[in-house]
């Protein structure tokens, strides 16, 4: 007897076990409403070498990303850590993570920076920022990674109505503009944003977050 | 052929097997079967924004080690928290590469912004913003930031 169909049966077990044993956590949610925070307050101190930024309130987390537009208008974005939760410092040197292109008001595609010695170099984030805010264009502060992350819109059983909309503001930050009244009070939104750009109302009043006003949906 | 060569190849094809067998062995232990079917295609090495390899996330659900050393392109932290959280860590200062408890013995200011050059898979999942890019852009669609999930909750595989 041929050995092939065995072999081709244990194969398509051993392939389905490991499909189906795909363990995903399950999300836990709660039915609150979700809110945005408001964008980052900060004052920058230029010098030749370092650009020190203090924020005026603490920050989600330990890290947070630092934008300035190039002269095509692209957003590059660089992740600092945080010093005692509020200062930045951004040296000659610091690389851009990576770079946003935009179609009017709306990310048409990104570019992850790899620096490969050599081969490629990198965006020096000192050098745009300095010139940033010499020829007037904007840079500062973001919870948000989109358009790397989605998930928001991804979890949202309701995008298809734009209850959540990518938007920017006017010093250039991107933020998910979630429209309450079509909202579901899901909650995946908030449980899957690990950047704390949503947090829910709840959590919102207890730690005091500064959002910012809820949006209103568009007429079609 | 001769006998001793034929045991010599049966034994080391049994060897062989048995080593191999660990992988998928040690990838039901933690519960992430799937990550035998990563066949190393790299493109999630680029797409992670904080210079991330979220394959080294599989080698470390492969291999059920959580203190596997990922590989980190740019991920920056401070000497001092480095050094807290790995003294073997290696970091690199500008042009200067080494272990972060050496950095911050040889004088560097523990409040200096380092790059981690590699870090134990366990410690990244702290850092990983879970923004999933890396499981979008994988080929056969492995839930690669479950791991990364698993691993920030309590640096360990399973409940």
């Amino acid at each position: 007897m041929s050995k092939t169909p065995i072999i081709l049966f244990i194969l398509s077990v051993l392939t389905g076990i490991c499909y189906f044993g795909q363990t995903r956590p399950l999300l836990k949610t709660e039915g609150f409403y979700p809110v945005v925070r408001a964008a980052k307050d900060a004052s920058y101190q230029f010098s030749t070498d370092t650009v020190e930024i203090t924020l005026q309130q603490n920050a989600s987390l330990e890290r947070i990303a630092v934008f300035a537009y190039d002269r095509e208008q692209r957003q590059v974005v660089v992740v600092k850590p945080l010093r005692d939760g509020k200062k930045i410092t951004v040296r000659r040197g610091d690389f851009a993570d990576y770079r946003v292109t935009l179609d009017k008001d709306t990310a048409a595609s990104f570019e992850i920076f790899r620096e490969i010695p050599g081969v490629r170099k990198g965006v020096d984030f000192f050098e745009l920022l300095v010139e940033a805010r010499a020829a007037s264009r904007r840079y500062g502060l973001q919870d948000c990674l989109y358009p790397i992350c989605t998930l928001c819109m991804d979890v949202c059983p309701v995008i298809k109505h734009g209850v959540i909309k990518m938007k920017r503001d006017e010093y250039g930050a991107f933020y998910p503009a979630i429209y309450l009244t079509g909202c579901p009070r899901c909650g995946k939104c908030f449980a899957v944003c690990k950047l704390g750009a949503i947090v829910s109302v709840r959590d919102a009043m207890k730690e005091k977050v500064p959002a910012r006003p809820a949006a209103k949906m568009e007429n079609k | 052929m001769k006998r001793y060569f034929l045991y010599f190849n049966i034994g080391a094809y049994c060897s062989a097997i048995a080593f191999l067998g660990i992988f998928p062995v040690n990838a039901f232990l933690t519960g992430y079967p799937w990550a035998i079917t990563c066949y190393n295609c790299n493109i999630c090495r680029l797409a992670c924004p904080i210079g991330i390899d979220p394959h080294g996330f599989i080698v470390a659900a492969l291999t059920n080690d959580p203190d596997y050393y990922i590989s980190t392109s740019h991920l920056r932290l401070g000497l001092a928290q480095a050094q807290a959280l790995d003294k073997d860590m290696p970091v690199s200062a500008g042009k200067l590469t080494m272990k972060a408890g050496k950095m911050l013995e040889s004088g560097v200011d523990a409040e200096r912004e380092v790059n981690a050059v590699a870090m134990k898979a366990k410690h990244v999942a702290k850092f990983c913003f879970l923004c999933g890019n890396c499981a979008r852009r994988c080929p056969i669609k492995l839930p690669i930031m479950d791991i990364a999930e698993d691993l920030a909750k309590d640096g360990g595989f399973g409940e």
